[in-house]
């Protein structure tokens, strides 16, 4: 098991996620993994997510009180693997399931736990 | 499998004790069992005991304390459901013909557990509270079924009356939708009230051979009429497989040969509100998305078709873990015997008991008068 990703090649600060997929039944995994979880197989191949994928759900924690509120977010990529990790938006309040999100490198100096963040993709 | 009956039950009132070791609940919990079977603890052949996070040999060394009679004692963990683990085991035990009685034993004290708190060897910002992943449950329901978060408050309210008028819940004073709402926001849209407490306690279950309870003149006979148990099928976002919930359940009501509207009442981890509104839809009472429609319309509450969480849930009669699914069996029993005094559901039955352990796990028992 890894949290592999890959930074796209445009100093973005976008990352694509290295996950696995199986020969055998074509389920997706992420992080990328030896075996399958639903048929068993040990056959399965690199596939990357991202940068971009749809917020399934999110929720705003405020514990412990002396920690300013942060959000998780938990986000599908081609409708195949949901990943949770932090999410940093411009607002805690500007939040939509089923927005686009995009995974980037976590912000200097914010302690996150991960190796990528997501943040709201800006409407252009 | 022969048919296995449960004759005593016994339990410490769930809260916080400072004082307590988890060992002394599961002794004065085990002495209250087998005084409500009417049997001495000589009669007993084998125990089975719940626990998550405790240490030690924790079965062996508590019941050395009610004496040391040289019976088979295992120690069963499972997460949240290792109260219903050990139920599991005893029920195996006596309807497998390996012995006659069996002990089933639940002890937690997790306000001595390190477990679920900031820090370790991930940053404080980094944390992320089990309140969180039910919280992300209550925003994707609320976005694709139209919840609110005030049914989840709703069974918030309903869980702490029914705590109210159970002298073993942590908390017995109800709380009014406004107080859930107001309350300390954990995760959005789950305030503290939303949330089972940290707590202690002890319960036990004592299993019996149907054969052995006539003898006995037990009476009225509950029966165990299901005993399922599963771990999980993998999900994903586009392989839509059964849950937990709905696999051990249905293997559950073909072994009792009855369905979900047949119960008169149901015991569920409702470890965070929205679980029992989940849980409704997962059980088979209705199809995913209108569970919201059975709290607002008071189906689940005493008085109504199908109460849930009779002794307060985990939300009010507390969740140290290692007993709480010995509760759940303990509050169906005096429903079944009619001895639950003023959260007496009228005439009951029939009652099922489903936990859900981190992992995952899920067991599902139905008792049956």
């Amino acid at each position: 098991l890894s949290d592999a990703i890959l930074p796209v090649d445009d100093d973005s600060g976008r990352v694509r996620l290295l996950g696995s997929r199986c020969k055998r039944c074509g389920e997706c995994f992420y992080p990328s993994r030896p075996t399958c979880r639903n048929c068993s197989a040990t056959d399965c191949e690199a596939v990357e997510f991202g940068p971009e994928g749809v917020l399934y759900t999110y929720t705003i924690v405020r514990e412990p009180a002396a920690l300013p509120p942060r959000a998780y977010g938990q986000v599908d990529f081609d409708g195949r693997v949901r990943v949770q990790a932090r999410l940093v938006p411009a607002s805690l309040e500007d939040i939509r399931i089923g927005s686009l999100v995009e995974a980037i490198l976590p912000p200097e100096g914010e302690q996150t736990g991960g190796g990528f963040v997501f943040r709201p993709v800006e409407v252009r | 499998m022969r048919e296995v009956a449960v004759i005593g039950v016994g339990m410490t009132r769930f809260g916080q004790y400072a004082e307590k070791s988890a060992s002394e609940h599961g002794f004065e919990a085990t002495l209250a069992a087998l005084k409500d079977a009417g049997l001495e603890w000589k009669e007993v052949q084998a125990a089975f005991v719940g626990s998550m996070g405790v240490g030690g040999t924790v079965g062996p060394s508590t019941l050395a304390e009610v004496g040391l009679t040289g019976i088979p004692i295992l120690d069963v963990e499972n997460a949240s459901a290792s109260g219903s683990a050990a139920f599991r085991q005893a029920y195996v035990s006596v309807g497998a013909g390996l012995c006659d009685v069996a002990l089933s034993l639940g002890v937690g004290k997790m306000t001595a557990a390190a477990a679920f708190r900031p820090g370790g060897d991930r940053p404080a910002q980094a944390f992320f509270p089990p309140a969180a992943a039910f919280a992300m449950r209550a925003q994707r329901r609320m976005f694709e079924y139209g919840d609110t978060a005030d049914h989840y408050a709703m069974v918030s309210v309903k869980n702490h009356r029914h705590g109210a008028l159970n002298p073993y819940a942590q908390f017995q004073e109800q709380v009014t939708l406004e107080e859930v709402r107001a309350a300390r926001m954990i995760a959005d849209p789950l305030t503290v009230l939303h949330c089972t407490p940290r707590g202690d306690g002890g319960a036990a279950a004592i299993l019996c051979s149907v054969e052995r309870a006539r003898s006995l003149g037990v009476d009225p006979l509950i029966t165990v009429v299901a005993s399922a148990f599963r771990s999980e099928l993998h999900r994903s976002p586009s392989l839509d497989s059964p849950t937990l919930t709905e696999t051990t359940s249905r293997e559950a009501y073909e072994q009792a040969g009855a369905g979900p509207w047949d119960m008169d009442l149901i015991q569920i981890h409702d470890a965070f509100t929205v679980e029992e509104i989940d849980y409704y839809e997962e059980l088979g009472l209705c199809p995913r998305g209108e569970g919201a429609r059975l709290i607002d319309e008071g189906v689940t509450a005493i008085g109504g078709k199908l109460p849930f969480s009779t002794d307060g849930g985990l939300l009010a009669r507390g969740h140290p873990i290692g007993p709480t699914g010995l509760a759940q069996v303990w509050e169906t029993v005096h429903q079944l015997r009619g001895t639950a005094g003023a959260r007496q559901v009228e005439g009951a039955s029939i009652g099922l008991c489903q936990m859900i352990g981190a992992g995952g796990v899920c067991y599902v028992h139905i008792l049956k008068r």
